[in-house]
């Protein structure tokens, strides 16, 4: 069945630029010059129910304008969308129920009081009664481990702390349709990797589905199987995130921190990017060497005390999707 | 469905008071300060009738009357709806994105989702001032209970309605701040003060008039044309600035307001 | 030294371009105060014509009076405010570290727009005024420039006190609160609604020891007239010096906060 549908979304803003200099001031005061900006130029996809799509690109790219549509948020300019066979500018409260969303520069959460108020909060705009709420709030701490929070003012929470109730207080009216927006912007690593496990595990068990935005790859490794690639109001790839990743992203940064001074890698398909005492940085080539076979390496020449595997930056994706395609 | 909405609205007002409750030291210091500030302003008409003891016609009961209402309807509005107040912030800052994603009235998570309420000292205070001004006078407290209610409403309208030009400028805020300030001290003046063009305008484009002015003529010559009047202006001006509102809602959805953002 | 104040010149101008490029909120800013200027007027027209008491000036002189003095409170930006958003958001952690002061930063930006709006408002509102009220003061026009210039000055001072609201946010939290109580005493002491001098003699002296009758009283009353109670070279005395010790007491609350700040840790 499908939850979401899109066709041929457009969204044009209108921006705008002021001139330089004191006559530019002047000019822009009497005789503003409005610009159009495409942020969408038409993009069409359909979402099953329980997929988990991410949506990823680089700043600017109309993550964040898409996301913002199909929450009802903002108007299109043109082009048709349905979610749950609602038109989400049309039916917005109708709409509302069926989905939860979590922006991650925003806060659903009364920051001075303790998480469970707002849950109730939640319970009481979402029309949850009692008895369900209860039930609901009880497995939701329990699977996101938030019972020592749950009477902790929010102020007080950590950012990664805070982040899990804010998807709990997105869970509250058990929504078909989830939309994070960056859920993990700003989070530590370890925040990070516990957010994106525990959004996989209750889509997978409420069998909700997921829409993200993020522009860290390792969102959309974690949490989805389909991956939609947009950057200037385009799609440039739709498809799953593992034929994604053997075709286009064929790299790691592997950061070593050692016992010794210094060690030396020199294997094939491997780069040094940096060195310092104690530590090195390499780029693993995928294509050409297994980042396994890279790490027993290192453990043969130091005991290790570290060790982190990380995606390249998004942008370097893109620009390699790019210069793949232009071959 | 508004048995919901009510309950809804409850339940805020309630997380509200707790958040309030949470930051005791907070709210009572600015409870101080705001009925310092409002004693100061009151003592500085105590010094201008000290000086001229009749101004088109008002005495110093006039101008606690006037006072004692708007200061009722301040803190009223600070209590049970201060998001009103801050919403050119509030769609500064896109905090409406969350409110526009949930099933309940926008404007009713605008008006109650931001915590800082203060009020109930204000309206206490305003209690105390229209009490000594209706001993004084001898207004029947029905009216006065009445023409509280009306004051309130026209208050809050205004400021929704040019809090909601928010919508359309950037940074409002603290000049919406200063705006409702002066409404209040408009609706304060001699009425005599006012004819002409500026008589027109304190009944269409800035209606303080209906703030004090005319409950002033219901309380005091029991001119029911006058109540009447204010009884259907107050229903007016509640819904033209809702849909300003509305309005200004339909230009933030469509994004302009803020352009690109990724 | 002059590579020092050039920078603050720098501030100061891109603070005037910003300001003067947000049109529409300039716009209603203007007719705003004009409204309330006209109100003023014809709260004193009538008092005027109702002669209840024989004022010691003018009517036409008052009306300039409580016109400039309405006028002078919508000049100044409201400084207040955004250094409390900076304590609230926590950005002035960030500003603190900059080589240039932040109070000084925040100064120089805020008579930028101080100075933006002083064009429009000695411009357009003057203009309105001499319209509305129909002619200038008795004192002419060296009366009228006099008062401007002064208020100029006069709004400096202003800002100041502005910057020392939101200075305190950084202890109370809540600048606003008291930066309402010194606007209050700036209107009632200040002289806002009526000169000072009618008011009772207890409440003039007060009046007279604070910072506040410099601020509004003592500039605008040059265009009360023959009468006007203060002469050039007083007005110049009282307002560089509240000048200087205003800023003075900026610098040193700052200092204070600030270290408060360093030992909280933010």
């Amino acid at each position: 069945m499908q939850a979401i549908s899109v066709s041929d979304l457009k969204k044009t803003f209108k921006v705008k630029k002021q001139g330089a200099g004191f006559s530019g001031t002047l000019s822009s005061f009497f005789k503003p010059d409005w610009q159009d900006f495409e942020a969408l130029r038409g993009i069409s996809f359909d979402i099953q129910r329980g997929e988990r799509v991410a949506f990823i690109g680089p700043n600017g790219a109309g993550k964040s304008t898409t996301i913002k549509i199909l929450s009802g948020i903002l108007q299109p300019t043109s082009g048709e969308v349905s979610i749950g066979g609602h038109v989400p500018w049309k039916e917005r409260e109708k709409l509302a129920y069926d989905i939860g969303t979590v922006f991650g520069q925003r806060s659903q959460l009364w920051y001075h009081l303790p998480a469970r108020d707002s849950f109730s909060l939640l319970a009481s705009a979402y029309d949850v009664d009692e008895a369900t709420f209860q039930k609901r709030i009880k497995r939701l701490t329990e699977s996101f481990d938030i019972g020592e929070l749950l009477d902790k003012p929010v102020r007080q929470m950590s950012l990664g702390q805070r982040m899990r109730c804010e998807i709990v207080a997105s869970f509250i009216h058990n929504p078909r349709i989830l939309f994070l927006d960056e859920p993990t912007v700003g989070l530590d690593v370890a925040a990070k990797s516990m957010i994106r496990n525990l959004v996989y595990e209750s889509s997978v068990q409420e069998e909700t589905t997921v829409l993200l935005t993020s522009h860290d790859t390792g969102d959309m490794e974690r949490v989805c199987d389909r991956v939609i690639l947009i950057d200037e109001g385009q799609i440039i790839i739709d498809g799953p995130v593992s034929e994604l990743r053997s075709r286009y992203i064929s790299k790691k940064i592997v950061s070593f921190a050692t016992k010794e001074e210094t060690i030396a890698l020199d294997i094939t398909g491997v780069k040094t990017l940096e060195t310092a005492a104690h530590k090195i940085v390499v780029e693993v080539n995928t294509d050409a060497q297994h980042v396994e076979h890279v790490i027993q390496k290192a453990m043969e020449q130091s005991s290790l005390r570290d060790i982190s595997v990380e995606d390249p930056p998004m942008e370097e994706v893109i620009q390699s999707i790019y210069n793949k395609k232009s071959v | 469905m508004v048995g919901n909405t009510l309950r809804y609205a409850v339940d805020m007002l309630k997380a509200n008071m707790k958040a309030a409750a949470t930051l005791r030291g907070a709210y009572i210091t600015r409870s101080i300060f705001n009925i310092t500030n409002h004693s100061i302003y009151l003592s500085l008409w105590v010094l201008i009738f000290d000086a001229i003891p009749s101004i088109g016609g008002w005495r110093v009961e006039h101008i606690l009357l006037a006072y004692g209402l708007g200061i009722f309807a301040w803190g009223f509005l600070s209590f049970a709806a201060f998001g009103i107040r801050t919403l050119p912030r509030q769609i500064d800052d896109g905090e409406l994105d969350t409110y526009l994603t949930q099933p309940k009235p926008v404007l009713l998570n605008v008006a109650l989702g931001t915590t800082q309420t203060v009020g109930p000292p204000e309206m206490i205070f305003g209690g105390v001032v229209l009490t000594i001004a209706g001993v004084m006078t001898g207004v029947s407290i029905l009216m006065l209970l009445l023409m509280t209610v009306c004051t309130t409403v026209v208050f809050t309208s205004l400021v929704l309605a040019y809090g909601s030009l928010g919508f359309w400028l950037k940074g409002f805020h603290g000049n919406a701040e200063e705006i409702y300030f002066n409404f209040f001290i408009i609706a304060t003046r001699p009425e005599a003060v006012f004819h002409g063009w500026m008589l027109v305008m304190i009944f269409t484009f800035m209606p303080v008039a209906f703030m004090a002015h005319v409950p002033l003529h219901v309380l005091l010559d029991n001119n029911m044309n006058a109540l009447l009047l204010l009884l259907s202006a107050t229903t007016l001006i509640a819904l033209i600035s809702y849909k300003i509102f509305k309005l200004g809602l339909s230009r933030y959805e469509s994004g302009n307001r803020f352009g690109v953002r990724g | 030294m002059l590579d020092g104040f050039r920078k603050y010149y720098i501030f100061a101008r891109t603070a005037f371009r910003d300001h003067t490029s947000h049109r529409m909120k300039l716009s209603i800013r203007v007719v705003l105060c004009l409204f309330f200027m006209f109100v003023f007027v014809e709260f004193w027209r009538l008092i005027g014509r109702e002669e209840i008491v024989t004022l010691p000036y003018a009517i036409i002189d008052i009306c300039w009076y409580a016109s400039l003095t309405q006028m002078f409170l919508f000049m100044s930006p409201r400084m207040f405010m955004t250094i409390e958003n900076d304590v609230r958001s926590g950005d002035i952690a960030y500003a603190l570290i900059r080589p240039m002061p932040y109070i000084w930063m925040r100064l120089s930006e805020a008579i930028g727009a101080m100075t933006g709006n002083t064009v429009i408002y000695y411009t357009v509102g003057i203009a309105a005024l001499y319209l509305y009220i129909g002619g200038l003061p008795t004192s002419g026009l060296s009366g009228l420039l006099s008062a401007m210039f002064f208020l100029y000055l006069a709004s400096i001072t202003h800002i100041f006190y502005q910057l020392m609201c939101g200075v305190t946010a950084l202890w109370l939290q809540d600048g606003e609160s008291i930066y309402r109580i010194y606007q209050k005493t700036l209107i009632v002491l200040g002289g806002l609604y009526m000169p000072i001098t009618l008011y009772p003699d207890w409440v003039q002296t007060l009046a007279y020891a604070t910072p506040v009758s410099s601020m509004m009283f003592a500039p605008a009353q040059f265009v009360l007239g023959a009468s006007s109670p203060l002469s050039f070279m007083t007005v110049t005395l009282i307002t560089t010096f509240w000048l200087g010790l205003s800023g003075l007491a900026t610098l040193l609350l700052f200092r204070i906060c600030t270290r408060r700040l360093e030992i909280n840790g933010g």
